[in-house]
């Protein structure tokens, strides 16, 4: 299988400056500290981690939405991070966003129509008013909403129809990844299963590959082929979907997994529970990122950052006492 | 009279109805829920958002804010003192000292302004007459017990300080300042982060079995239910249309609404990528409600002729299991 997304050392570092009194403080955020990614075709990559663990921004720095500090993105064998003006626009069609918020990505002045052809618009994929109408109704029919929508706005319609316009915008060039940012996280329970299942209705008829960002771990084990854990950062282990919820390796996605409340009373476990929060991503611990939460962690931890190794085929895990 | 007290239940609610008068018609948000709540019992209220579970919520503190909203009929027992009669001075003095609350969002709900031990010590101090070193000591006693790290620091420290998790655990310190006997929880980890959320649920559950505190439980995520709850009830546009055990209603579900959630459910343990079942459509408009059962349209097991034309009213059985389906009797 050849990548079609291929994502090598990637970093996206931000400059804040802190009043502290009278003295302003320079300070380097390392939202995303070295990553590295591939997504095949037709392939569902999860990301997962906590708030602040940078998972948002590894999807915005590929889509180019955040421009990268380090590293290299390579769009079928292409380098795209240093692509500029009209190559850039052009190759941004094969990649779509979808975003977290309903309520906030749309519009509120624009029709439905107009907001969910606007891609195509923009990237002169359609010639006339007719062409572009036709194309709204027809998207509008794929994700599951009625045609004559198009001419309505979006404040008429709740949080789970939206979310299909901002899918019907974002599958509107054809694009062969999406990055879906929490797609479902602001939706009702009741309206999650829908728009999961129209998102894997899509994958199996056009077969778009997804990088689904997520902090929600039952939703990742649905939907996802494979799963990268982040935390601070960098990703801490990476596997099939079965493999990682199956056998975690790390000590910090199986703390994970182990919060996560299961929807069985009889399934009451014995947790392990993280004690403190997750550390800022200004004052990063040196060596292991996690040791300052790990119930494992030694003396060698605070010296020597663990790499990613592959302990088994495909299974990635950045933990000195993975095998253990 | 100390004991006849404790033989009645801790809270008694009956056909509470919360209606709100806005432009766009009367909101019905609360439908006729009766339930009650044991002393040192957690009872989890689930339900989509618009299903009358938080204004069911405001409504036990006397919250609601009127106009708009007011509350209709029912009562509202707690120890057998019908909280609807008191006065708005006495209501004042049960908030905080007897039924304390938790809110969603940590990061609104304290004051930015003021210290954190001020905070609570203002909690303290509204229903206790201390000195202010016994307050203090007080304070840094609770700080102690919602295990926030060195809470002679935090005193002095202001909400922006800190992180969510730690600042819901001092929210948590405010709530039980006063010892109440019934403890509302509005969403106390949904902000959360798992890991933190995991912690927050174990601090509230250890401090609840140590006081014996009564909780009410509003929540959407039904594995933070299945994990700390003793009875359920499920909410849809301002009714409970199922009440039970947790074992009742996660593994013998009778109304369509609960099978149709649990169902929805992405499974962590399954192995298998299986399709989720989804419920259609979308929950009513409260203030344009269908004649006949409010979940008719969505239901997969609706029957043509009664769930559209009349309500349910509702069926407990010999178990204690409560539904409002047509299914199951009237």
């Amino acid at each position: 299988m050849t990548a079609l997304l291929k994502v090598k050392g990637l970093k996206k570092h931000f400059r804040v400056v802190r009043q502290n009194g009278f003295r302003a403080i320079r300070e380097t955020v390392h939202a995303v500290d070295g990553v590295d990614l591939e997504i095949g075709m037709g392939e569902t990559l999860g990301v997962v981690g906590e708030s602040g663990c940078g998972k948002s921004t590894v999807g915005r720095t590929i889509l180019r939405l955040l421009e990268p500090t380090e590293g290299t993105v390579l769009w079928q064998g292409e380098r795209l991070d240093t692509l500029r003006g009209e190559a850039l626009r052009h190759i941004r069609r094969d990649i779509g966003i979808v975003f977290q918020d309903p309520f906030a990505a749309l519009d509120p002045r624009m029709l439905v129509g107009d907001i969910i052809t606007e891609p195509l618009k923009a990237h002169k994929m359609v010639t006339s008013r007719t062409e572009r109408q036709e194309k709204a109704r027809e998207l509008l029919t794929t994700v599951g909403l009625r045609p004559e929508f198009a001419s309505r706005y979006p404040h008429e319609f709740s949080g789970g129809q939206r979310q299909r316009i901002g899918i019907a915008r974002a599958i509107s060039t054809n694009p062969k990844l999406l990055v879906l940012d929490e797609p479902i996280s602001a939706l009702d329970i009741s309206i999650r299963a829908q728009i999961l299942n129209l998102l894997e209705d899509l994958q199996t008829e056009r077969g778009i590959s997804y990088l689904f960002i997520a902090h929600d771990l039952s939703v990742v084990r649905h939907i996802c082929h494979r799963v990268a854990v982040m935390y601070l950062g960098v990703i801490v282990e990476q596997a099939s979907s079965d493999t990682l919820f199956g056998s975690p390796l790390h000590p910090y996605t199986q703390a994970l997994l182990s919060a996560v409340p299961v929807a069985d009373p009889v399934i009451r476990k014995e947790r392990v529970l993280l004690e403190g929060d997750v550390p800022s991503p200004v004052h990063i611990p040196s060596g292991c990122r996690f040791r300052t939460r790990c119930p494992l962690a030694q003396e060698r931890c605070a010296q020597e950052t663990p790499l990613l190794r592959e302990l088994d085929s495909e299974h990635w895990v950045a933990c000195h006492f993975a095998e253990k | 009279m100390k004991a006849s007290r404790n033989l009645l239940p801790l809270l008694e609610v009956n056909s509470l109805q919360t209606e709100f008068k806005t432009q766009g018609g009367l909101v019905r948000a609360v439908r006729g829920v009766s339930f009650s709540v044991e002393r040192g019992e957690t009872v989890g209220v689930v339900g989509e958002s618009g299903s009358g579970k938080s204004v069911t919520a405001l409504s036990l503190m006397r919250l609601i804010p009127t106009p708009p909203g007011y509350i209709k009929a029912g009562s509202i027992l707690l120890e057998g003192q019908d909280l609807l009669s008191l006065s708005p001075r006495e209501m004042q003095k049960v908030r905080g000292s007897q039924i304390a609350m938790v809110f969603q969002d940590p990061f609104t709900s304290l004051n930015p302004t003021m210290k954190l031990g001020e905070q609570v010590a203002e909690a303290i101090r509204l229903h206790n007459s201390l000195s202010k070193a016994e307050v203090t000591e007080r304070v840094i006693n609770l700080f102690e017990a919602v295990r926030l790290p060195s809470p002679e620091i935090r005193y002095h420290q202001y909400p922006h300080e800190i992180s969510g998790g730690q600042r819901q655990r001092v929210m948590i310190g405010i709530a039980f300042a006063c010892n109440p006997k019934l403890l509302i929880a509005d969403e106390p980890t949904t902000a959360l982060d798992v890991t933190v959320q995991a912690q927050v649920l174990s601090l509230m559950k250890r401090l609840q079995t140590e006081h014996n505190t009564g909780t009410l439980l509003i929540t959407h995520d039904l594995g933070v239910v299945a994990e700390v709850c003793d009875r359920v009830l499920v909410m849809y546009a301002g009714q409970v249309v199922e009440s039970g055990t947790v074992q009742q209603i996660f593994q013998a579900p009778k109304h369509p609404y609960t099978q149709g959630l649990l169902a929805s459910l992405p499974q962590i343990q399954a192995d298998s990528r299986q399709r989720l079942v989804s419920i259609p459509g979308q929950p009513p408009d409260l203030a344009h409600l269908p004649k006949g059962c409010a979940f008719y349209e969505r239901c997969p097991k609706r029957i043509l002729d009664i769930c559209s034309q009349k309500e349910p009213e509702g069926t407990t059985f010999d178990t204690g299991q409560t539904v409002r389906c047509f299914l199951h009797g009237s």
